[in-house]
């Protein structure tokens, strides 16, 4: 292993540098408030891979299998799947408020006129929580019978539509290879902090960046984008990207 | 400037051994171009590789104030052997990849080192232009070769693939600025000045020569 006997500079300024492109990526939470969305994989390719995939479809030999009986079921397993997320979302804000008061009382003296009232709002909060956990738990066994009611048939209809978009879709790794080639430029990948931010650093154009997330409010749902990279900095989100069955 | 020693996702002369070969048109051998565009002994036990951007004012700066000093110390005596490469920055600056196809067009014509002096030399002349191809093809008479010599290379866009596998090997390297310099393992960032150089080369040199013996 060579070692260079010179120390580490850093001098400012003295290069060079393309332009670095921040990206935010925001989505509404299973509240609907939008929220950063964090360790979210982003690929930045030098291709559109959406009208790749349009046109590989455009030359499938069977047309795409029929989702509405897959979009029906889906339909039908995100009645109990909100319930649930709803019950569960009501549980855990008392449950994180009751911690807060917890904490508050065990830094109280027994004898501070304070505690007493801190503990009643404890009790009733602890029994509202017993309450809204017994209402959680039915939510889930609704859920847990709609699973497997629905699931199998579920299953086995997603099936064929992955056989399809298999056959479809199978030209789509060599083409991609070959067009990435021919632009010079590999995909790029990387994924967004804690913040929900990533800045990644791009060398000529053009550039898609392509990212899927879970819908927190449709686990049958992605949130998909595939958005050409324009300036230096980009957002997605609900108005730049798509939900998508996740079929 | 920053310097780095780290893990690459592959060595750049591995790299460029694969990228080089891969896009070369047929009727110039890869090893050629890569020669035509080198200084120093195939046999200096140092290899240096230069991922320079002809538009590049830190790049001009190396090439202009640093560059001369490190042949006479280094190229000229056997230590080290120089490789040029093109990693033109297309979104800040517009004129670089065809200062870069030009000099490599000159490289095929074996005025690859004058035509890349003349570069960086007028470097304020062509960079603002609009259209820099009049003023580009007027280098190629100052460095006595003529156009002829570059106009069938230049119209048939044969080194634009040469030029953008260069930038893709100089990117996968690990380099994202220019200039960086790509020494024996290690990634040097930014213009450094000669004394900088000096450690570095001098330290492999002594490491590489010591370790023969």
């Amino acid at each position: 292993m060579v070692s260079f006997a010179t120390p580490w500079l850093t001098v400012a300024g003295l290069a060079c540098s393309s332009p670095e492109v921040a990206v935010r990526v925001s989505i509404p939470g299973a509240d609907a408030v939008e929220a950063p969305v964090p360790n979210l994989p982003l690929v930045f390719l030098p291709y559109d891979r959406d009208s790749i995939i349009a046109a590989l479809e455009a030359k499938a030999p069977t047309p795409r299998p029929n989702a509405q009986t897959l979009d029906s079921l889906f339909q039908k397993f995100r009645m109990p799947f909100e319930a649930y997320a709803a019950a569960e979302g009501r549980a855990g804000k008392l449950r994180d408020s009751l911690e807060g008061i917890k904490r508050h009382l065990d830094s109280l003296p027994r004898n501070a006129p304070e505690y007493k009232t801190e503990y009643l709002r404890f009790s009733a909060g602890f029994d509202s929580l017993k309450a809204l956990e017994k209402v959680r738990d039915q939510r889930q066994q609704e859920l847990d019978k709609a699973r497997s009611k629905l699931g199998p048939r579920i299953d086995s209809l997603r099936t064929a539509m992955r056989q399809w978009e298999s056959t479809t879709y199978h030209g789509y790794d060599s083409l991609t290879t070959q067009l990435a080639k021919s632009r010079g430029r590999t995909p790029i990948a990387d994924t967004t902090g804690a913040d929900g931010r990533a800045r990644v650093r791009l060398v000529g154009k053009p550039w898609w960046i392509y990212a899927r997330s879970w819908d927190a409010q449709d686990p049958n749902q992605e949130w998909y984008w595939n958005v050409p990279v324009t300036g230096d900095s980009l957002v997605l989100d609900g108005r730049n990207g798509r939900r998508r069955p996740r079929y | 400037m920053r310097l780095r020693l780290r893990s690459l996702l592959l060595p750049l002369p591995l790299l460029l051994a694969l990228e080089v070969h891969a896009q070369t048109p047929s009727s110039v051998p890869a090893d050629l171009l890569l020669e035509a565009r080198s200084k120093g002994s195939t046999t200096a036990p140092v290899t240096v590789y230069e991922m320079s951007d002809f538009q590049c004012p830190y790049c001009r700066r190396q090439a202009v104030e640093t560059f001369p000093e490190l042949e006479r110390r280094y190229i000229a005596t056997g230590k080290v052997r120089w490789v040029f490469i093109n990693f033109p920055l297309t979104q800040i600056h517009a004129n670089a990849a065809a200062a870069a196809e030009f000099a490599m067009c000159s490289a095929k014509a074996g005025k690859f080192w004058p035509i890349h002096d003349l570069l960086f030399k007028y470097q304020d002349k062509w960079a603002p232009l609009k259209d820099p191809a009049p003023f580009l093809l007027s280098l190629a008479d100052s460095a006595g070769m003529g156009r002829d010599a570059v106009m069938p290379c230049l119209t048939t866009g044969e080194m634009r693939a040469v030029v953008r596998s260069d930038a893709e090997g100089a990117a996968r390297s690990g380099a994202g600025s220019t200039p960086t310099f790509y020494i024996e393992g290690g990634l040097l960032e930014g213009a450094a000045p000669v004394a900088d150089f000096v450690g570095i080369l001098d330290s492999i040199y002594n490491a590489k020569v010591t370790r023969k013996q």
